[in-house]
């Protein structure tokens, strides 16, 4: 079984404002607004893996798991195609 | 909503440097410049409006004794930092700090190939500026050179560039030399209309024969299509030139004045006066900026393809014909228009 993990990249700055959450990547000069449901999913990342985040999510929103794997899913892939967040080589036991 | 992106902070005024051309006229430090204190204070209100993007300068900002702690504090509240310096106090010691932070890029004056460099900017200057982007690339950090383009340095672009690349400099910008600050009345070294044309081809030639080696960037350089800068500012098309008319961008000077033009201080207010947040708010100067209307824009501005993503440039606009929109009287296109105002004679001349 694999446990997949992401971590934040070097170089992301945040701003957590009163309105919103920034995400800034320095070196490439792109921005990036979160919200309250994306930001809670990004404060997650690089402390629990993938399928602890969504159940962690599931629970504090109060939404079925399918639910929260989609959210959870579209979030990561997203911050992915961004660049803000890579994979963690998997951590697989026989 | 326009949204403070970046501020370009002017700490000094002070120079180690006297350059001819020198737009800000640096040499001596002004009165009361703002405190460490006071940028401490200012640094959290930036915070506070979502800014990351600071861009540090002059004068010469390593010739202020406490810079390398201004740097370390934004870096410690999250900042991104840009610095333009003349690189001639960049060593060793200051490279170990640099790299550490989270500067994105260092931008260093370049003028041309020595003589033309040091016609301007000092004898001796060339090869210490030189040392300096050596030390930055040796440590692996993000060079552009920018070039104060004039008269004299045209000849020199397309060798200064071939070195820059040598060099592993990563990006070119270039900026046509405005005679106004030191530079007031230096009508010499302005680029006649055919000059400008002439830059123009050097630049498109420079940027073919080093493709993604060297970016090309700058407001002196209207290929707009190629023009790094376009990449950043995507749907926007409100200027990829003027910060000001992009409603992104302000600058502060030395003594605490919020302007959102480098090149003209319209004075948006004062930092000891104000909070940034209320002036980003509620300037009636940095208003005109934001309601430009390209609509109204005369002669070869109006009538010109690029009005939209140019707009030329409000300030000498405003400057040479007292009209916030008239056309650009340094830009080139403006002597093929057949709706070009009349041009100031020293322009002509040149």
């Amino acid at each position: 079984m694999c446990i997949k993990k992401y971590k934040k990249r070097n170089g992301i700055k945040t701003r957590d404002l009163d309105t919103k959450f920034l995400l800034y990547d320095y070196k490439e000069g792109l921005l990036m607004e979160l919200n309250g449901s994306a930001k809670y999913i990004w404060l997650l990342i690089g402390t629990k893996p993938f399928e602890e985040i969504i159940s962690d999510y599931s629970q504090h929103y109060g939404i079925d798991p399918i639910m929260a794997t989609d959210d959870v899913t579209n979030v990561i892939a997203d911050l992915k195609t961004k660049n803000f967040i890579e994979e963690e080589d998997e951590l697989c036991s026989s | 909503m326009f949204e403070l992106k970046k501020v370009s902070f002017n700490v000094t005024n002070g120079c180690n440097l006297r350059c001819e051309h020198c737009f800000a006229s640096s040499g001596v430090p002004l009165e009361r410049e703002l405190t460490f204190k006071e940028i401490s204070g200012f640094l959290r209100d930036l915070y506070g409006l979502g800014v990351f993007e600071l861009e540090f300068s002059g004068g010469e900002p390593f010739v202020r004794p406490d810079f390398l702690d201004i740097l370390k504090l934004a870096d410690s509240m999250d900042f991104s930092l840009e610095i333009l310096t003349n690189g001639t106090l960049i060593d060793d010691k200051i490279v170990k700090i640099l790299e550490n932070l989270s500067v994105r890029t260092i931008q260093i004056s370049i003028e041309g190939l020595k003589k033309t460099h040091e016609t301007l900017r000092g004898g001796g200057t060339f090869d210490r500026t030189l040392m300096a982007i050596k030390l930055l690339k040796d440590a692996g950090m993000h060079v552009q050179a920018r070039t104060t383009i004039t008269k004299n340095s045209l000849s020199d672009i397309e060798a200064l560039a071939d070195l820059l690349v040598e060099m592993d400099v990563d990006a070119f910008l270039a900026s046509e030399f405005i005679p106004i600050g030191r530079g007031l009345g230096k009508n010499d070294l302005v680029l006649g209309f055919e000059e400008k044309e002439i830059l123009q081809n050097i630049l498109n030639r420079v940027r073919i024969k080093h493709s993604s080696n060297l970016l090309i960037r700058g407001d002196a350089y209207s290929g707009f299509e190629e023009n790094e800068d376009i990449k950043r500012y995507g749907e926007s098309k409100r200027s990829i030139l003027c910060g000001a008319l992009r409603g992104d961008w302000c600058a502060i000077s030395p003594n605490g004045i919020v302007t959102p033009c480098d090149i003209i201080h319209f004075y948006a207010g004062n930092l000891r006066l104000q909070r940034i947040d209320d002036i980003w708010r509620t300037s009636p100067v940095i208003n005109a900026f934001r309601n430009f209307n390209q609509g109204l824009l005369t002669g070869s501005c109006g009538a010109c393809e690029s009005r939209v993503i140019c707009g030329g440039c409000r300030a000498l606009a405003f400057l040479y014909y007292g009209n916030f929109y008239g056309e650009d009287p340094m830009c080139w296109k403006a002597s093929k228009s057949p709706l070009r105002s009349s041009i100031p004679p020293t322009l002509i001349e040149a």
